[in-house]
């Protein structure tokens, strides 16, 4: 019982020994379940890392029996403690870590949790690892410690070290819960890690976003983004109605709104808005545009306009869609402002438009000829020169020649023709008629492009120089008109410098001087000196000495001795002025008007009288009064002077100015003969205008006498260009044909089909062995003239000509009068009018007598020559068959005996009881080769002779198998050999099947002979295409070969390169070769070199593809 | 047995010889009658002429044909020998130096039962000997009114 009782005694304490024990390690379990929770708790409030981290070293020193927590996360590789709490917390001050496993301090049990260890030191005192810190712990009471490795998904992150002043607290169950919180730690520092990155993200997008967003600000463009709902593919019109409903803006950017001058939120709400702000007539294409692209998913752009307060302002809308899965679509788009562009485009369509104008006004035109497609382009001054629109009329080179005044067609196409054939540029004043038929004077110069050496261009200027002609030819002619208005001038003329001494005097003046003062003038003298009379030299100094003063002034006097020879003058001073501007002088011009006033009464009435009748016969007059020298000029007088009536006071001398330079001479000389002997003229002069145009006129005069003097003349203007021009023209372009068809013995004529009249040059009646004498050259001395048998065909071709179905370009026969025949080429061209009615027939005969019967002549030559080829051909074919039968007889009877030489011999030798020596058979057998031999050569010769004789079929056939069974037969006979074919297959070509074998059997059979002595012999075929029709075929070797010279001899007959015992054969083989691949239209040649081996290139015709 | 007689058509004294040589080189059991152009062969054939008194019993097995010869040529016996109903049973083999095509068309158009080419050695002109025995004399059936 007493032990028993002890027993229990004993076992009593050790009960509650143990169950104390149980209840601490429960209270220390429930500690740390407490804190685990609390921990837990921590983190869900937790909102940043570092606190989390002390709340948690709290909590475990707070609710569990731990002295001392600290948490150490890795920075550079070295742990640093970022979190701690317990009152041991001195211990950590300057504690030494490491993380490094080569560093013994690394070996401490924070360097191995890093290392992903959880380690207990359940006793401070032993532990040899700890030794390092262990005085210093001791010192803080620390007896047992846990470092436990923090794993996220980075590895491991950090280490949890926790103290106790006591040993033994880390059991199994402890360390459980321990690491269930490390782990829990963990969960929440990779949650707080994906917060950063999400927040670190977040921060990049929004940067990004803002960076859009300045761009998009920044951006001189809008930019929008809007969504179409799933519509059916509308048209323009249902597309506005629908906008307002389909349209979604997602996004507008301020430039945007900003342009379109639409508020973004009102814009949102209702996209439709920007249909009212696009221009009212843009907006139909607006829509068009929207709708077709919409429809079609396409990217699309527009330009157009805005309303907008001032000026318009231009935009360019481009987008691009992207399809959504319900159909419908986004747009993203840029809208542009151009209206800084457009105004760039329309200055420069305003300089391209001062150009044209410019290009007008200088009337200068371009033209460009496009050889590749043989087009003109003409420049709208081109036209305007031309007198053409533009818009009706396409100019081509021939037609525009056709503008050409007649006489220089030819010059402008030769031109042409040069610039184009040979590059030469041309530069010529040309006559052009217009298409109202103005004539006038162009000048026409060229530029050719040249691509790769050929000329593709020809471009160049063209000007209208009709007015600049005229004005350099009218300067040249004031000189000469104003001296000889100086001279031939009625009144007294002359000039002084400002010493009174003459600088020019007319012969009025020099007559004036004589008949008044008996004194002779000369240059250079002292004017005054010859007034003797001196009241006159008082008042010619003082009139004088007025002018040069820089007055022009008229005054009236009388000069001459009284009584003796007095004159009434009205005398023009003027001063001369220098090029400087200076006065360096006067001139003076005096007009005896003694008589002038007479006729003025009578004047009025014939005036009057004249410009009735003028005007309503577009007849202008003229009336002169001789004594006061004034001229009178009608309205339509004026009119034809393309002046203004009334506007100029005619002069005599200014009227005689208007006559062309040539005419002015003319026109004095009959007013002065007129003035004279009171003959009237009627005269056909040429006027230049004010206008400055070259007209003819019909100029008629009357005289007025009175006393037996004229002393008016007065007379009829009329204005007669027109038919004068064509005179002119015609008689010009005669003369030029003239010139340029006497070198060529052409005769001219020219039949006016309206008027019915022809006109035959000189050659012309040559032609026809007439004169005009005897004939006019009409139409019917024409009709006589040709060669009844002709007369028909002709006139047929006469008038398809002029119905223009052909070109008349025929040869006919003419039968002079003397009965001479003559055969004539004949060319004609028929002009039209502008409609096209044919007006006039222009054409030129030419005697091609000779050149007819130089023909006739090469003709019977021909015809003699072609009788004697088919007699000599058939004389040819004669013989030769003669020959080929000849060569067949001799060789088939040659073979009688040879076969008896060679029979008997090879008797002889097959004879057992002959009793020959050795010697005999020796020689015998030698007889036998040679007969073999020569049987060769016949039986060769005779192919040969076969081969021009017999038909040559050309049928399809591929040689490459042709040269298979000539090799196999090759084979066959010397099986031994071994020889290496290269045939392409297949080769299809044309040719008789029995003679291309007998061309293979002697190539390939040559090929097979000369390669016997190769140790790898070699046999190549190969074909290629040579064009549509023909094949080469090559036949190659390795084989013996044969010196290059030689090539050409191979193909004649007998022709041999090697000798017979090296290589056995006929030498005819390639004779017979040639003369097979020349039956079939081909050609055979050889290249060879000694030791390398030969190629055989031969060529045959092959099938052509029929034509579908 | 009686040795078949065989009727040798040829001109040429030459060739005459050489065929000599060649049958008896050959060893060819058979006996051979030489003609020396178309008439006389005819001649022997039908026994006529200068032939009208031969032993009318000794009908050729084969005749041997040559075409060019003086008086008739081969081509003109054949015809003729064709044109008879005895004669038409007769096989001629046409033994010729011509090779020309309108020769061989005509030989056999005249009704030749074939046509060889005189070889030019004498060896070969001896295996084509003991070729005619084999195939005409010894492989060949001839008409059973053949005599």
């Amino acid at each position: 019982m007493k032990g028993a009782r002890g027993y229990r005694r004993i076992q009593l304490p050790m009960v509650l020994i143990r169950r104390r024990a149980q209840e601490r390690e429960n209270t220390h379990l429930t500690h740390l379940y407490v804190a685990l929770v609390q921990a837990n708790q921590a983190m869900l409030r937790a909102t940043g890392e570092a606190d989390l981290f002390q709340d948690i070293c709290r909590i475990c020193v707070e609710f569990a029996p731990f002295g001392l927590v600290w948490l150490a996360v890795l920075k550079e590789g070295q742990p640093c403690i970022v979190a701690a709490a317990g009152p041991m917390q001195g211990y950590l001050d300057g504690l030494a870590l490491s993380a490094d496993p080569a560093d013994p301090l690394g070996q401490g049990p924070t360097g191995r949790a890093f290392r992903g260890e959880s380690v207990i030191c359940e006793n401070w005192a032993e532990d040899p690892q700890l030794a390092p810190w262990r005085e210093r712990a001791a010192r803080f009471g620390i007896r047992s410690s846990g470092s436990f490795p923090v794993r996220t998904q980075q590895g491991v992150e950090a280490v949890l070290t926790l103290y106790a002043d006591r040993a033994g607290i880390f059991q199994q169950d402890k360390i459980g819960l321990l690491e269930e919180l490390t782990s829990n730690i963990a969960f929440a520092m990779n949650q707080f890690r994906l917060e950063r990155q999400r927040l670190a993200a977040e921060a990049a997008m929004r940067e990004e976003q803002r960076i859009y967003q300045d761009l998009v600000k920044a951006l001189p463009a809008g930019i929008y983004r809007l969504r179409v709902q799933p519509v059916p593919a509308p048209t323009a019109a249902e597309w506005e109605s629908i906008y307002f409903t389909a349209y979604a803006i997602e996004f507008a950017s301020d430039r945007f709104c900003e342009i379109t001058g639409l508020d973004h939120g009102a814009f949102k709400a209702n996209p439709g808005l920007i249909l009212d702000r696009i221009h009212p007539e843009d907006r139909a294409d607006f829509s068009a545009r929207i709708a077709e692209a919409v429809t079609q998913l396409v990217p699309c752009w527009w330009e157009g306009r805005l309303v907008s307060e001032g000026s318009p302002c231009w935009v360019r809308f481009e987008s691009i869609p992207r399809r959504l899965p319900d159909g419908g679509s986004t747009w993203t788009g840029v809208l542009t402002d151009i209206t800084g562009r457009r105004r760039r485009d329309n200055a420069f369509r305003r300089m391209h438009d001062l150009l044209r104008q410019a290009e007008s006004i200088a009337k200068l035109g371009g033209w460009e000829i496009d050889l590749d497609n043989s087009t003109l382009y003409w420049s709208e001054e081109v036209f305007r020169i031309h007198e053409l629109d533009p818009a009706s009329y396409t100019p081509t080179v021939e037609s525009s020649i056709q503008f050409y005044a007649p006489e220089w067609r030819p010059v402008i196409t030769r031109a042409v023709q040069r610039a184009i054939e040979t590059g030469e540029n041309f530069d010529l004043d040309l006559e052009l008629l217009t298409a109202t038929g103005r004539r006038l004077w162009v000048h026409a110069t060229s530029e050719v492009v040249l691509q790769d050496g050929r000329v593709v261009k020809v471009l160049g200027a063209f000007r209208d120089i009709a007015q600049e002609r005229l004005a350099a030819e009218t300067l040249a002619k004031s000189h000469a008109i104003l001296a000889g208005i100086l001279e031939s001038a009625e009144g007294p003329i002359f000039s002084v410098d400002r010493d009174y001494r003459y600088t020019s005097f007319n012969k009025s003046h020099e007559a004036a001087m004589k008949a008044l003062y008996g004194r002779e003038v000369t240059l250079g003298s002292y004017m005054l000196d010859h007034q003797t009379v001196p009241a006159d030299r008082e008042i010619a100094k003082a009139n004088l000495d007025r002018a040069m003063a820089g007055e022009a002034f008229t005054e009236a006097a009388i000069y001459g001795e009284e009584g003796l020879s007095r004159s009434f003058f009205e005398v023009v001073h003027t001063p001369i002025l220098s090029a400087a501007g200076e006065i360096s002088g006067a001139a003076v011009f005096a007009l005896d008007i003694t008589q002038r006033r007479q006729a003025e009464a009578a004047l009025r009435l014939v005036t009057d009288l004249l410009r009735q009748t003028g005007h309503i016969a577009g007849v202008g007059g003229w009336e002169l009064d001789l004594e006061t020298q004034s001229l009178f000029w009608t309205e339509e007088t004026f009119r034809i002077h393309d002046l203004e009536p009334g506007a100029y006071s005619p002069t005599v001398a200014t009227a005689i100015q208007f006559y062309a330079q040539e005419w002015r001479p003319v026109i004095t000389q009959a007013v002065q003969t007129a003035i004279e002997t009171g003959r009237a003229f009627d005269l056909e002069l040429e006027v230049i205008t004010a206008k400055g145009r070259r007209i003819w006129v019909h100029a008629t005069s009357q005289v007025v006498t009175r006393d037996g003097r004229v002393v008016k003349m007065l007379g009829a203007f009329q204005d007669i260009s027109e038919r004068k021009w064509n005179e002119e023209a015609l008689r010009e372009s005669n003369q030029r044909l003239q010139l340029a068809t006497g070198s060529v013995h052409m005769a001219v004529w020219d039949w006016d089909l309206q008027a019915g009249t022809m006109t035959w040059d000189d050659r012309m009646f040559e032609l026809y062995g007439t004169t005009r004498l005897e004939t006019q050259g009409t139409v019917q001395d024409w009709k006589d003239g040709l060669y009844p048998g002709d007369l028909d065909r002709a006139m047929a071709e006469c008038e398809a000509a002029i119905r223009g179905e052909a070109p008349f370009d025929t040869e006919f026969r003419v039968r002079q009068r003397d009965g001479a025949i003559l055969w004539i080429k004949a060319d004609a061209t028929v002009l039209r009018d502008l409609e096209g009615h044919a007006v006039r027939m222009v054409g030129v005969n030419r005697d091609i007598t000779e050149l007819k019967r130089m023909e006739t002549e090469i003709r019977n030559l021909n015809r003699g020559l072609e009788r004697r080829v088919v007699q000599r051909t058939h004389q040819l074919e004669v013989a030769k068959d003669e020959l080929e039968a000849f060569a067949y007889s001799v060789s088939h009877d040659l073979r009688a005996p040879l076969r008896a030489i060679s029979g008997f011999t090879g008797a002889l030798l097959q004879d057992g009881n002959s009793s020959l020596s050795v010697e005999g058979v020796q020689h015998l057998q030698r007889i036998q080769g040679g007969t073999t031999r020569m049987a060769q050569i016949m039986e060769d010769l005779l192919k040969l002779s076969r081969i021009g004789r017999d038909d040559c079929t050309l049928m399809p056939l591929d040689l490459a198998s042709l040269a298979d069974q000539v090799l196999a037969g090759l084979r066959a006979a010397e099986p031994e050999r071994r020889v290496d074919f290269r045939i392409q297959h297949p080769i299809p070509v044309q040719g008789d099947p029995r003679l291309l074998r007998l061309l293979l059997e002697n190539l390939l059979g040559n090929a097979w002979k000369f390669t016997s002595r190769v140790a790898a012999a070699r046999i190549e075929m190969e074909a290629h295409s040579l064009g549509e029709a023909m094949v080469e075929i090559s036949i190659r070797d390795n084989g013996a070969g044969f010196p290059s010279a030689q090539a050409v001899k191979l193909f004649t007959p007998f022709h041999r390169l090697h000798k017979e015992s090296d290589y056995p054969g006929t030498g005819i083989g390639l004779a017979i070769a040639r003369r097979v691949v020349g039956r079939h239209g081909g050609h055979i040649r050889a290249e060879g070199e000694v030791g390398l081996g030969a190629v055989f290139q031969f060529t045959l015709p092959v099938l052509q593809e029929e034509l579908p | 047995m009686k040795r078949p007689v065989v009727l040798l058509v040829e001109d040429s004294p030459d060739d005459l010889a050489l065929m000599r040589l060649a049958i008896e080189e050959a060893e060819a059991p058979f006996e051979f009658v030489v003609a020396t152009d178309g008439q006389q062969a005819l001649d022997w054939v039908f026994s006529r002429g200068a032939q009208a008194g031969r032993d009318g019993q000794v009908y050729p097995a084969l005749i041997l044909l040559d075409l060019n010869m003086p008086a008739m040529s081969g081509l003109e016996a054949l015809q003729a020998l064709r044109a008879d109903p005895l004669g038409r049973l007769i096989p001629v083999v046409v033994l010729t130096t011509s090779e020309m095509p309108s020769d061989i068309a005509r030989a056999y158009e005249g009704g030749a039962n074939a046509y060889l080419q005189k070889p030019m050695a004498f060896s070969d002109l001896v295996s084509l000997v003991e070729a005619i025995q084999a195939f005409w004399l010894s492989f060949n059936v001839l008409h059973p009114d053949a005599r």
